[in-house]
């Protein structure tokens, strides 16, 4: 009984669309990075956070370049699994996909912007994924 | 008329303002710890507005009760038993605006097909999904109502209180939305979106249901209208009684009951006063509840005046 209730605990969150089970099957995930703007930093960043969820998933990043709006709205459509970038730290984008934590938090001027995660809402084994990398990297960088 | 908390109703009265504070008290807990574990969720937001809603009729029940005791003066001549079908009406319509509410919020979730995101927590090295502490809050929640309308039911029978027993219906609403939403977080854990409103929607019929009929009870009393049963929109039994009694002691008599609060009133018309008229004699109900017969009165024939 408690075997049953464990295995039945470990199996929760699912992903209504399936996007965990999608990138283990498939071993790809597609990401949107946002083109670096005026105040983008380095890279690695990035990259840490990519080949973590690559490790956890065993499968490999597919990356697409491009502006924050059009990739955000490709994620909102499923046509994308994750975006990362330098977003507002307000986005209203918030309202239409979900933001993880962010990788790391920087202040220019008045226009606060964040290194963001986002992924598709509902999604919550996949975000859980997310969640797990963005918590690793940033308890590492303390 | 002398505080209700000193006259025959003095026990369960008290009782009943124990068990409005324990409801202020216990659901002031549900909603810290609801709006603690709520993060983004939606549903868990509805949950705790609605715990919010569910504290209006302990809160205007005590008013109340403090109310109706309070002496007739030159502006209120009649005293202030109708307090109670006010709370009544502000009651009513805080258990129909939460069904409307679920309602409409679980259409809104259904049409728009919102996909619920509930991200884990970090605790130390480790991760939780935070759907659990959700799930744990919301089981929480469900405790205190069941507990509190066991005990309101009886006692609002007994004081023919519809306040209280309007706050029975907002506890029995409360625990079946707080077993809805933790089964709904679960559904969405399971990859079920439409779970939690899909429940929440089914249940909003429920709690619409008891609120309208509340509501029409409560309408009634304040065009005075026939008292109305506890639990329906129904002539009360010993209302109807009363007016059966009246016609027979006063045959030809036109007569007219109504709520004044959880007393009845009565007015009779198109006869001859009787010199004496013993009430205790007149109430056909059973003698412990006597005192809900707080007055009969007579109106003089037409053209007699």
């Amino acid at each position: 009984m408690l075997l049953v209730g464990a295995s039945a605990c470990a199996a929760v969150p699912r992903d209504p669309d399936g996007t965990l089970e999608r990138v283990r099957e498939a071993r790809t995930f597609s990401v949107g990075v946002i083109a670096p703007g005026p105040h983008a930093t380095d890279r690695r960043h990035h990259e840490a956070f990519l080949d973590g969820v690559s490790r956890r998933t065993n499968a490999s990043p597919a990356v697409t370049v491009g502006a924050a709006e059009r990739l955000l709205s490709e994620l909102e459509a499923g046509r994308l699994d994750l975006v990362i970038g330098e977003l507002a730290e307000r986005s209203p984008w918030r309202e239409h996909v979900t933001m993880l934590p962010p990788l790391r938090a920087a202040a220019h001027g008045e226009a606060a912007t964040v290194l963001a995660v986002a992924g598709r809402h509902g999604e919550n084994a996949w975000l859980a994924v997310l969640f797990d990398e963005v918590t690793r990297i940033n308890g590492a960088a303390r | 008329m002398s505080s209700p908390l000193t006259g025959p109703l003095g026990d369960d009265l008290r009782q009943a303002r124990r068990l409005a504070w324990w409801t202020i008290g216990w659901m002031i807990s549900v909603i810290a710890i609801v709006g603690a574990t709520a993060g983004s969720s939606q549903a868990m937001k509805t949950a705790w507005l609605e715990d919010i809603l569910s504290l209006i009729p302990a809160v205007v029940f005590l008013v109340a009760l403090r109310q109706e005791g309070r002496a007739p003066n030159e502006r209120f001549p009649h005293g202030f038993l109708r307090a109670n079908g006010i709370a009544f009406l502000v009651s009513a319509v805080a258990l129909s605006g939460m069904g409307g509410f679920l309602l409409v919020e679980s259409l809104r979730t259904l049409a728009q097909r919102e996909h619920v995101s509930i991200l884990p927590l970090a605790v130390g090295n480790t991760t939780v999904w935070s759907g659990w502490l959700m799930i744990g809050a919301l089981l929480y929640s469900v405790i205190p109502p069941v507990l509190l309308a066991r005990r309101k039911l009886p006692l609002a029978r007994r004081l023919q209180d519809k306040v209280l027993h309007t706050d029975a219906m907002m506890q029995k609403a409360d625990w079946m939305t707080g077993a809805a939403g933790a089964a709904g977080v679960l559904g969405v854990g399971l990859g079920l979106w439409w779970a939690d409103a899909l429940a929440a929607g089914v249940i909003s019929f429920s709690i619409l249901h008891d609120g309208i009929g509340a509501l029409r009870t409560a309408s009634a009393e304040l065009i005075d209208g026939a008292p109305r049963s506890l639990d329906g929109t129904d002539l009360a039994d010993d209302a109807r009684a009363l007016i059966e009694a009246l016609r027979r002691d006063f045959p030809g008599a036109v007569v007219r009951v109504r709520d004044t609060g959880r007393y009845i009133r009565a007015e009779v018309s198109e006869v001859d006063p009787p010199t004496v008229l013993d009430l205790d004699r007149l109430w056909p109900g059973p003698p412990e509840r006597r005192w809900r017969l707080a007055a009969v009165s007579f109106v003089p024939r037409s053209g007699d005046a």
